[in-house]
């Protein structure tokens, strides 16, 4: 799969097809999961660049054990791995550019792609803040992690940090001519064996959807 | 010809800026000398639009006005070094061809070639300082404004920096406490005090007078 619109519409379909699942769906959500978990593993993506995605699931998934019977846990977890996996694989293979450009050429509103643009830049923004000022503790304190109590202070400290980066990130955009209504936008050659495929994907997952497993 | 007529600017009732006024020549460089807190990087703030003045007026400043930050770090926001080159030239429209000959050029003229591709974060801090500086330059601005630029560099990092600054023919302010950078590179000084002006004149004038350097926390 070359083509960004590949796979930024198998990620979709994917997506939809999981989400969609009924609760009780233990099987089928298992098939579902086992997909992308084979794909990253097949195109080598870094083990560390996916496991940590396990963590927020598995934590959504004990916290719905609490509340209904432990298949609807199951599948929860299921449909969490499968979704977080494909998202990875996506972001692993595939420039943010690209998904804009095809999104841009699907006619998606201008300020939906900025967003989603201003993101995933501020995600690398946020990643570096968090690890400059992790170290600056550990040096202070000579502990690795942060008490209970202090991440309060350090959770403020970072969020005033990415605003102000932010801020000063945006001033060096306008500085060079960037405003949302003007700014021109990539587009992508979307070609008809693309659409094909995309739509022989999603009859797949639908059909894969309604085996009664 | 930018004048400046009796700019002020307020932060939260503080006096920020309080009747500054004078006049840029075109090509001329001019150093913005003041010690931290003196209002050099609000005045190139406003003078690039990014802040309104409380009160004043500016004319003649050009629409074609470029500012270097302090930082590098928030100057180079896209992963690549030509990425954030480009990112000024697509935005300014320019067709793909011309794109291509001023990244080319600007790549050979900061000696970046070779970090073309490279990421920006894994950059020192004199080649960031210099994609810093391409970035802006690609795009021929009339008047240059700099904060701080020899901050973070080496003694080498800042000698080639003021070969390069006086070289360049725009337009030029430079917002500084380096002395030495400011007798290099300009031929004007304005000195900051607490947001005021305390002296304006010649750049090899205002360095011989060693008590009012000293007043402003220059020396």
């Amino acid at each position: 799969m070359n083509s960004p619109f590949l796979r930024l519409a198998w990620t979709l379909i994917y997506l939809y097809s999981v989400v969609s699942l009924p609760a009780g769906a233990v099987k089928c959500a298992a098939v579902f999961a086992l997909i992308p978990s084979v794909l990253l593993f097949k195109i080598r993506v870094p083990l560390r660049f996916w496991l940590p995605v396990f963590i927020p699931v598995l934590l959504l998934a004990l916290g719905n054990l609490l509340f209904s019977p432990p298949i609807f846990a199951a599948v929860l977890l299921l449909k969490g791995i499968g979704c977080c996996l494909s998202i990875s694989m996506l972001t692993a293979t595939t420039r943010i550019e690209d998904i804009l450009a095809v999104l841009n050429t699907l006619k998606c509103p201008r300020y939906f792609l900025f967003q989603l643009f201003f993101i995933c830049r501020y995600l690398s923004l946020i990643s570096g803040e968090a690890t400059a000022l992790l170290r600056s503790f550990r040096l202070k304190t000579h502990r690795r992690l942060p008490k209970i109590t202090e991440w309060k202070f350090l959770s403020g400290a970072l969020l005033l940090r990415c605003l102000d980066r932010s801020d000063k990130i945006a001033q060096a955009m306008t500085c060079r001519g960037f405003q949302i209504e003007t700014a021109p936008l990539p587009s992508a050659r979307i070609r008809l064996t693309e659409i094909f495929i995309a739509l022989t994907a999603l009859a797949l997952c639908l059909i894969l959807r309604g085996l009664p497993l | 010809m930018i004048t400046i007529k009796n700019l002020s600017f307020k932060y939260k009732e503080i006096n920020v800026l309080s009747d500054i006024a004078f006049t840029l020549q075109s090509k001329e460089k001019t150093a913005i000398l003041g010690a931290n807190g003196a209002g050099k990087s609000t005045l190139l703030n406003i003078l690039a639009g990014l802040l309104p003045p409380t009160a004043g007026e500016l004319e003649g400043v050009p629409k074609k006005t470029g500012l270097i930050f302090q930082n590098p770090d928030d100057q180079l926001f896209m992963p690549t070094v030509a990425d954030d080159i480009r990112f000024g030239l697509i935005n300014a429209g320019l067709d793909e061809e011309e794109i291509e000959r001023r990244l080319t050029h600007v790549l050979e003229q900061f000696r970046l070639t070779k970090l073309r591709d490279a990421l920006c974060r894994e950059l020192s801090g004199g080649e960031k300082k210099r994609a810093a500086l391409a970035g802006i330059l690609a795009l021929s601005p009339d008047l240059l404004l700099l904060d701080e630029p020899s901050s973070q560099l080496d003694p080498r990092g800042k000698r080639e920096l003021a070969e390069q600054l006086a070289l360049l023919p725009q337009t030029m302010l430079i917002a500084t406490h380096d002395l030495r950078l400011a007798e290099q590179v300009c031929q004007n000084a304005v000195i900051l005090n607490n947001g005021k002006i305390a002296a304006i004149g010649p750049v090899f004038k205002i360095m011989e007078n060693d008590s009012l350097l000293y007043q402003c926390g220059l020396k």
